[in-house]
């Protein structure tokens, strides 16, 4: 996140980080990591992006050798909507776009990040 | 003289590594090892025992002849073959330093007479060897080592490529930033269209190549493998691991930064190496 964050202050943006806004939403507690002053998305004011990480493989390692099961399907893309069911609408409300920033540990990433970088 | 040098040099390896790595163990007495490191070392001295023909140094003399092992495949009765292929199957015994002196071999040295043999550690060459001369006998152990891991990591950690601009506008917020793709109509006029695409690649290990061990920036300063006695392993761990973060933070921002370069080369100049088009 604080990479992220110092790559967009590096490229000439004023950023904030965990920085809560005020939302339509029940749950007022939401933020998102990092925003983006005047990104230049048009339709919008800013950009918010909030990374996470994805462990690559679950469960316990009951087998030798492998420590854990490795995740089948598209476990970054099943983050990633859930991050975009969470804050997306909420932020659309403000003007504000909202972009998930999903890696794995592996190293895997997510290509809306990856397009965001 | 050069025969109590290599003893000398290889003795003081090992107390060495057994000063740091197990501490406090009594290295003369084997029976009372209780380090992890120490207890691999007397399980793999007993298979090679056992399974490997190997024989433990005396100051009686050369191997037992049942410690001759045979090729698998060779036959038993000496008679059935020529003596030149017998001599070629029959693997000669390799002896080894007993484990009570391996941190004592110039005491057993300047005890020995004339004629006795000096004891000395076989090379790892010599004994790399010898293990693969005994290998058709023990190619079971192939079945037991799983390969299942390291092709899930293969996969994990290969290259990644996307479509700058998905077919679906929704699927990214960012489709303005990169040329729109074709359509199909669009494709079906010109193939060429099609191939142009932008796409992005990511490639998991790129940072490998910003490490270089000469850097003072990226290499692991020596301090992290001095662990003390008073120190846990977790503290090990977490050091190792904020180091790692460190050096990972300093590897994004440079691929970034790559990433960033090339966005702008691509507008002014010939295709970058990151995307292409």
């Amino acid at each position: 996140m604080n990479v992220s964050a110092q790559l967009a202050h590096n490229s000439g943006l004023r950023v904030r980080i965990n920085r809560k806004f005020a939302t339509t939403a029940a749950d007022s507690n939401k933020q998102g990591d990092v925003q983006a002053m005047e990104f230049g998305i048009p339709g919008y004011d800013d950009l918010v992006w909030d990374v996470s990480l994805v462990s690559d493989r679950i469960g316990s390692s009951t087998q030798h050798g492998l420590n854990g099961k490795l995740q089948l399907g598209d476990y970054l893309n099943a983050r990633a909507r859930r991050k975009i069911g969470k804050f997306r609408r909420d932020y659309a409300a403000k003007n504000i776009a909202f972009a998930p920033a999903i890696l794995s540990v592996a190293g895997k990433i997510h290509p809306e990040f990856l397009r965001l970088l | 003289m050069g025969a109590a040098a290599i003893c000398s040099h290889a003795e003081q390896n090992f107390i060495d590594l057994a000063s740091t790595w197990a501490p406090g163990q009594d290295l003369a007495n084997p029976d009372q090892w209780s380090a992890p490191i120490f207890l691999a070392l007397k399980q793999a001295h007993n298979v090679l025992l056992t399974d490997f023909g190997c024989h433990e140094w005396s100051i009686d003399g050369p191997a037992p002849a049942s410690a001759v092992p045979q090729i698998e495949g060779s036959s038993q009765n000496p008679a059935a073959n020529a003596p030149q292929s017998a001599s070629r199957n029959v693997v000669p015994p390799l002896t080894l330093l007993p484990l009570t002196l391996l941190c004592s071999t110039q005491t057993v040295d300047s005890n020995l007479d004339g004629n006795a043999k000096v004891p000395s550690v076989p090379a790892q060459c010599v004994i790399t060897a010898h293990l693969m001369r005994c290998w058709p006998s023990h190619q079971y152990v192939l079945g037991d080592i799983s390969l299942t891991r390291s092709e899930q990591t293969l996969g994990l950690q290969s290259s990644q490529r996307f479509k700058a601009c998905p077919t679906d506008p929704d699927d990214t917020i960012f489709g303005l930033h990169f040329p729109p793709p074709a359509t199909d109509s669009q494709v079906q006029a010109d193939p060429s269209l099609k191939e142009k695409a932008w796409h992005l690649t990511w490639m998991p290990l790129a940072f490998l190549a910003s490490l270089r061990p000469q850097r003072q920036q990226t290499r692991f300063t020596g301090e992290i493998f001095s662990v003390r006695r008073s120190e846990r392993p977790s503290h090990f761990c977490v050091r190792t691991l904020s180091h790692t973060r460190n050096v990972l933070a300093r590897s994004l921002s440079s691929i970034c930064t790559g990433i960033t370069y090339s966005l702008v080369r691509s507008t002014l100049g010939p295709s970058p190496a990151m995307i292409t088009s």
